[in-house]
């Protein structure tokens, strides 16, 4: 048993409670990777735009009358005013609200008022400045530079033939939740990847899943995870069929609950899939925002209830207002996160030990986080 | 300087009532150097009834699936070359052909993440055949969106082939056919009309790109590459994005600044060959009224066998279809284009 306090498997505890250290994982992290944004469904039409925050710099997407995607910083090159605001549309062009410059969908200045106070600016040589968007099975992905370190694709490498059989695309959405966590989004991270916690915190809440049986890896910096269903589970899908997504089969059933690096993850199940957006907000506060998706028998909210209280069995019903005895893992995560916080201010907090398996993903996030921040407070 | 060699017809192959597929027997030496890429041409050289004929065919075949090199050729009116290859050409022959080459050309890797758009119209299929081919061939994570206009269901060349790739789901192949009888299409969908500006905007609207990094290639007579052309510049593609290959220039513009009896030097293999250009004519026709032995094949400032370096002087070019606007830039010109604009032109012939 290790008795050194204030440390962690990796990291020095201060990465999780000072400022300090947010602000750098901020510029030298979060600025500096392919981050998801949103869903193609979001912006299905020319002019349709999604705004995000990725680390330093504010950016939005917008689909173009070619229908392509594009990135730009979302700045308006006059005095710097953020030009868009959340999610909605522009067809007629992107105005800034504070001097009304006008610029086209594809980031080219277009128009500026009072032109005769301008003489000395050519419409031409002013044009938003780029950054770089893809798309993978109908998920946008953005990164501040115009010309990234390396592709989507490159920075997915080895981890898109894990993903499981979920294609996000071709299913619908429902109703989503967005909770702000007080705790940092590392424990959050580290939490979601952690198959320890999942026999204990979870024993009445994800018992439908066989966790001896769960497989799990990183692939470059992004971790995968697939555990199989119980039998009594399995049984009960077989008896259901018409909950289970088109796109998974038999073999398919189980688990897939993933983390792409650093903070984006993806939950495939039997009957939904959801990305689970972990968005720091502070040294201490992060914001849980997941998107659901489920097929058309299940999505209408009655039916998507429905979807879930009838594997109610598997689900403990809620009892008063302990998280613990709640029924809903997700409250269960959130309590022991936030009380793991509490804890890193105490002098005497200290990770003793990780078991061998079940926490390396918790070890290994910590290391990727550290390629980038190093281990000193 | 471009050299030919013989080759022997493996097999001609009927596409349709007017046009041929010729795939040539390539001896194991000269295998490389007529593998070439995706896109590119070869200069065939027929002698038919005496007369030489030069003229550069698209390969539709792809280099990268290991198919011997083929061009597929449409008969057209007043075609003498192409009449004499659709209906007198026979597997066995010899025919003089020169190695592949050609601008239209794309870079491909497994590595990339793409979504394609190809346009066609009638035998501008040919390269787009070959770039097809060898996309969903080498890059696992390509998408190809295509467009095929034809004037009706009989003219459509590789018809079933085309239905046999779009088995696959990552090919989403669209026909218009302007006339003749209904079709119902295979693994494709079929529109009735011309591929004019709002048919372009529809398809792009129906199949969205899957990757955001997309190329854009169209090939056809000079009509169609202009609509499409067009139509994509208007919906904001970059012109960077686009690949254009025309089977045919349109009209030569004229300039006022070009100079009578210019003298012009051409320098190829280390030989300088002379001659007066007179007001109108190409240095490449002067030079072959000279009796200079250059290498030439379409004549119409297309295909790019005439390329030389301009050393000295300076030309009117009215087509630079065969060169790249880097090409452009950095002083290269088509001999069958130029004519001088100066008194005094020298060159050089890579």
């Amino acid at each position: 048993m290790d008795t050194a306090y204030r440390r962690t498997p990796v990291l020095p505890v201060e990465a999780y409670t000072t400022q300090e250290w947010f602000e750098r994982e901020q510029r030298d992290l979060f600025s500096n990777v392919w981050h998801f944004v949103g869903m193609e469904s979001d912006v299905p039409s020319p002019g349709d735009h999604i705004t995000a925050q990725i680390g330093l710099h504010p950016l939005f997407v917008v689909r173009g009358d070619d229908h392509r995607l594009r990135a730009f910083h979302n700045i308006c090159r006059h005095r710097g005013t953020m030009l868009l605001r959340a999610t909605g549309q522009s067809s007629t062009g992107i105005v800034c609200p504070y001097h009304n410059w006008t610029y086209s969908i594809n980031g080219r200045l277009i128009s500026v008022p009072q032109r005769e106070v301008f003489t000395h600016v050519e419409l031409d040589d002013v044009a938003l400045h780029g950054a770089s968007v893809e798309t993978w099975m109908g998920m946008v992905f953005a990164h501040p530079e115009p010309d990234p370190p390396t592709t989507l694709m490159g920075w997915l490498a080895g981890f898109p033939e894990h993903v499981g059989p979920h294609r996000p695309d071709r299913l619908l959405e429902v109703e989503p939740s967005d909770h702000v966590w007080r705790a940092n989004w590392k424990i959050v991270v580290e939490n979601y990847i952690d198959g320890y916690h999942l026999f204990h915190l979870h024993a009445d809440t994800l018992d439908m899943y066989d966790h001896a049986e769960a497989e799990s890896g990183f692939h470059g910096r992004h971790f995968a995870f697939y555990e199989p269903p119980v039998p009594a589970m399995r049984e009960w899908l077989g008896r259901n069929r018409g909950y289970i997504l088109d796109d998974i089969g038999e073999d398919d059933w189980g688990a897939f609950v993933h983390m792409l690096f650093p903070g984006t993850g993806l939950i495939g199940l039997e009957m939904s899939y959801s990305i689970f957006q972990v968005i720091p907000l502070g040294p201490e506060s992060t914001r849980v925002h997941i998107r659901n998706f489920t097929n058309e028998r299940n999505r209408s909210a009655a039916k998507w209830t429905s979807a879930w209280t009838a594997v109610g069995s598997w689900f403990a019903g809620g009892r008063g207002d302990d998280p613990l005895a709640s029924g809903d893992f997700m409250e269960e995560d959130r309590y022991a996160c936030e009380q793991q916080q509490l804890a890193m201010h105490s002098p005497k907090f200290g990770v003793g030990a990780t078991s061998l398996g079940f926490e390396d993903g918790v070890v290994g996030f910590q290391q990727h986080v550290a390629e980038y921040l190093g281990t000193e407070p | 300087m471009s050299t030919a060699h013989p080759l022997r017809v493996g097999e001609v192959r009927r596409e349709t009532a007017d046009a041929v597929t010729v795939v040539f027997d390539v001896p194991t030496d000269l295998v490389p150097r007529y593998r070439g890429s995706a896109g590119q041409h070869v200069v065939v050289r027929l002698h038919i009834d005496g007369r030489d004929v030069r003229r550069p065919y698209s390969l539709s075949s792809s280099p990268e699936t290991g198919a011997a090199p083929a061009i597929t050729v449409k008969r057209t009116r007043d075609g003498y070359a192409s009449v004499f290859i659709t209906e007198r050409l026979l597997a066995g022959d010899v025919v003089s052909v020169e190695p592949p080459a050609g601008n239209f050309v794309l870079g491909v890797s497994p590595a990339n993440y793409r979504t394609y758009y190809l346009f066609a119209a009638g035998s501008g299929i040919t390269p787009i055949m070959s770039h097809l081919r060898t996309i969903m061939h080498i890059e696992p994570k390509a998408h190809v969106r295509m467009a095929y206009a034809n004037s009706r269901f009989d003219s459509i060349i590789f018809r079933d082939q085309l239905s046999e790739l779009a088995t696959d789901p990552r090919l989403s192949l669209v026909h218009h056919l302007s006339r003749g009888r209904r079709w119902n299409g295979a693994h494709a969908a079929v529109h009735r009309g011309r591929m004019d500006a709002d048919a372009v905007r529809m398809f792009m609207r129906s199949l969205p790109p899957v990757s955001q990094d997309c190329r854009y290639l169209v090939c056809g007579p000079p009509g169609f590459i202009e609509v499409i052309e067009s139509a994509l510049r208007v919906l904001g593609v970059p012109e960077d994005d686009i690949l254009l290959e025309r089977f045919a220039p349109p009209p030569p513009t004229t300039s006022d600044d070009v100079v009578d009896d210019a003298t012009a030097s051409v320098t190829a293999s280390g030989t300088t060959a002379t001659a007066s250009v007179p007001a109108g004519d190409s240095i490449l026709t002067a030079m072959r009224a000279n009796g200079a032995d250059l290498p030439y094949a379409c004549e119409s400032g297309v295909c790019g066998t005439c390329i030389a370096t301009l050393e000295t002087g300076s030309v009117h070019m009215p087509v630079t279809f065969g060169l790249t606007r880097e090409q452009i830039r950095s002083n290269l010109i088509l001999l069958c284009q130029a004519r001088p604009t100066t008194d005094t032109i020298t060159a050089t012939i890579p």
